[in-house]
């Protein structure tokens, strides 16, 4: 089979050409990047050699077609868009693109992702085009959710970015005849800091893999909290980038840090939140060098008053081991009442089922006297 | 389902369950006028969730959200029939696991197989498919507060009651309280 031909095609004030051999320079300097090369498959692209490798090995690919992405104005190279894995007899194929770092923010993905894809729908007759990013990199998920493309789910353990470990990726697809707007239906949750006093609510960080592993190995967190996955500091990240995605809208993970240092001190979560139903369950982590200051019921009672004016839900839970009499404090002084007790509910870290309390916190009760 | 299977991926087949008179089964197009009937039943709406109106258009619905919940292999929803009724659609029964290696039970009798022991048979009978096949460590109920009836069937079934959730429940627009109970394998009666 021989290579496809690449038409140009005019992109709301981007020109999308074939990728040449005189790109090499620019894409290069598209390559030369942190998020590019934690990201996208410019990641080996160091020198111009291999840039010249890349531009020669994808223009060859007879289930591939890759543009270069110009300004109008200047003629430039500010990204670069391609439909790969084109199955003609599935009418399949997979979008991927990369923009420069310094032309971030402006809509190229999305512009360039919009144009590609319609070529694939129209000109190729696709009826499916998927696009997958790695869950660390929420900015693909806005340019997906951006462009028609709805998420369909989270495929575990896909690829390997050179850590050792392989990451969860979304599956966002789009099918031939659905509109190119924004997705209706998915209810992610945006991402948003809270303040809670001197300590900051903030989504999970990468940069937090270090102190991440060392809560979590921690005794007590291990045995009442438990995240086994985490192993060293690669599952860590692995793990602090699950929390980092609230894309599916059942769960909003934060880590609580402390305002001067930055320092992470903890983790608080809501999860299994039924928007339909207005319920969510809360749990929390306290890091060994936070301890006796407070920091699970500022977190939680701040957490809870975003989760009710915020989500606008009306009932939220808390479950803990009975034989963890600390939680009940933590939970009874964050507002949520004792309710009774659920017998051997919940397999913990010793792999044991435990009697648990629950706790209950409505809308309509009174705030707690912090 | 056993020790080796994570519970957050765990999953079950399709399968019908009996104890030679009460039989748990898949829906069947000539259910839907049972089903419309059963579900505008007074009891049914008071302590159910059931949408309101209720017609043939919601029967259909249901019967989709059965095929979904098996096909997702995490909620099965069995219609309940026994012999004396000819087969007939006399209630639903479900069962929805938690993700946790637990899971959740409900159920809602027609009124002309109500008091006869039908729905009591039924939940032994999720019950022990859900310790037994399903490997689950504990099974949980939830109703209304005041809800008797379904109280004493889970009572009968060996069910334990834990405590009162409140506001659990969104019922057409108003919250309710819930009860709530656990059984664990071996307690099954």
């Amino acid at each position: 089979m021989s290579p496809r031909p690449v038409p140009t095609i005019d992109a709301e004030g981007l020109l999308l050409t074939a990728l040449s051999d005189s790109d090499a320079d620019g894409l290069l300097a598209l390559a030369d990047d942190p998020e590019t090369r934690s990201w996208s498959s410019l990641k080996m692209v160091r020198s111009p050699a291999d840039a010249a490798d890349w531009i020669r090995e994808r223009v060859a690919r007879p289930d591939g077609m890759t543009w270069a992405v110009r300004a109008v104005d200047s003629g430039e190279l500010v990204a670069r868009v391609g439909l790969i894995r084109i199955d003609e007899e599935e009418r399949v194929a997979e979008i991927g693109y990369s923009v420069r770092a310094d032309r971030r923010r402006r809509g190229i993905a999305a512009r360039a992702v919009r144009a590609a894809s319609s070529y694939g729908f129209t000109e190729l007759g696709l009826a499916r085009i998927v696009l997958q990013h790695a869950i660390g990199n929420p900015a693909s998920c806005r340019v997906a959710l951006a462009t028609g493309f709805a998420y369909e789910g989270t495929a575990r353990a896909v690829f390997d970015h050179g850590a050792g470990v392989r990451h969860d990726y979304h599956v966002h697809a789009r099918l031939a005849g659905q509109p190119e707007g924004a997705v209706p239906g998915l209810t992610p949750i945006a991402h948003e800091e809270i303040p809670a006093g001197v300590w900051l609510l903030r989504p999970p960080r990468p940069e937090e893999a270090a102190d991440a592993l060392a809560m979590l190995t921690d005794r007590d967190v291990a045995q009442w909290n438990p995240a086994p996955a985490v192993v060293d500091e690669a599952s860590a990240r692995a793990w602090l980038d699950r929390g980092r995605d609230w894309t599916a809208g059942t769960h909003a993970t934060l880590s609580v840090v402390d305002r001067l240092s930055g320092r992470m001190l903890g983790n608080v979560s809501l999860h299994r939140i039924d928007r339909e139903q207005a319920l969510a369950a809360m749990g929390y982590r306290v890091a060994p060098w936070a301890r006796g200051q407070g920091v699970a019921t500022g977190a939680l009672t701040a957490l809870a008053g975003w989760a009710f004016e915020r989500l606008g839900l009306a009932r939220l839970e808390i479950c803990h081991a009975i034989a963890n009499p600390g939680s009940c404090r933590v939970a009874e002084k964050a507002g949520f009442q004792l309710e009774g007790m659920l017998r051997a509910s919940f397999v913990y870290g010793d792999g044991e089922r435990y009697d648990e309390h629950f706790h209950g916190r409505l809308r309509t009760d009174p705030a707690p006297m912090l | 389902l056993d020790g080796r299977v994570d519970p957050e991926q765990a999953r079950f087949e399709r399968v019908e369950l009996s104890d030679g008179r009460v039989r748990l089964r898949s829906p069947s197009a000539s259910d839907l006028d049972d089903l419309v009937a059963a579900c505008r039943d007074t009891e049914a709406v008071r302590w159910t969730s059931v949408p309101q109106p209720y017609g043939p258009a919601e029967a259909e619905a249901f019967l989709r959200i059965v095929e979904e919940g098996w096909t997702s292999g995490r909620t099965a929803i069995f219609f309940i029939s026994t012999a004396e009724h000819g087969d007939r659609y006399c209630g639903a029964i479900d069962l929805r696991l938690d993700g946790e290696g637990g899971g959740e039970v409900g159920f809602v009798v027609a009124p002309w197989a109500r008091s006869r022991g039908v729905c009591t048979a039924a939940l032994r009978l999720v019950c022990r498919w859900g310790f037994d096949s399903l490997g689950l460590g504990r099974i949980e109920w939830l109703a209304h507060v005041g809800n008797e009836p379904s109280r004493r069937v889970a009572e009968k079934a060996g069910f334990r009651y834990e405590g009162v959730q409140r506001a659990k429940c969104l019922q057409r627009g108003v919250r309710h309280d819930a009860w709530v109970a656990g059984l664990l394998p071996g307690e099954l009666r």
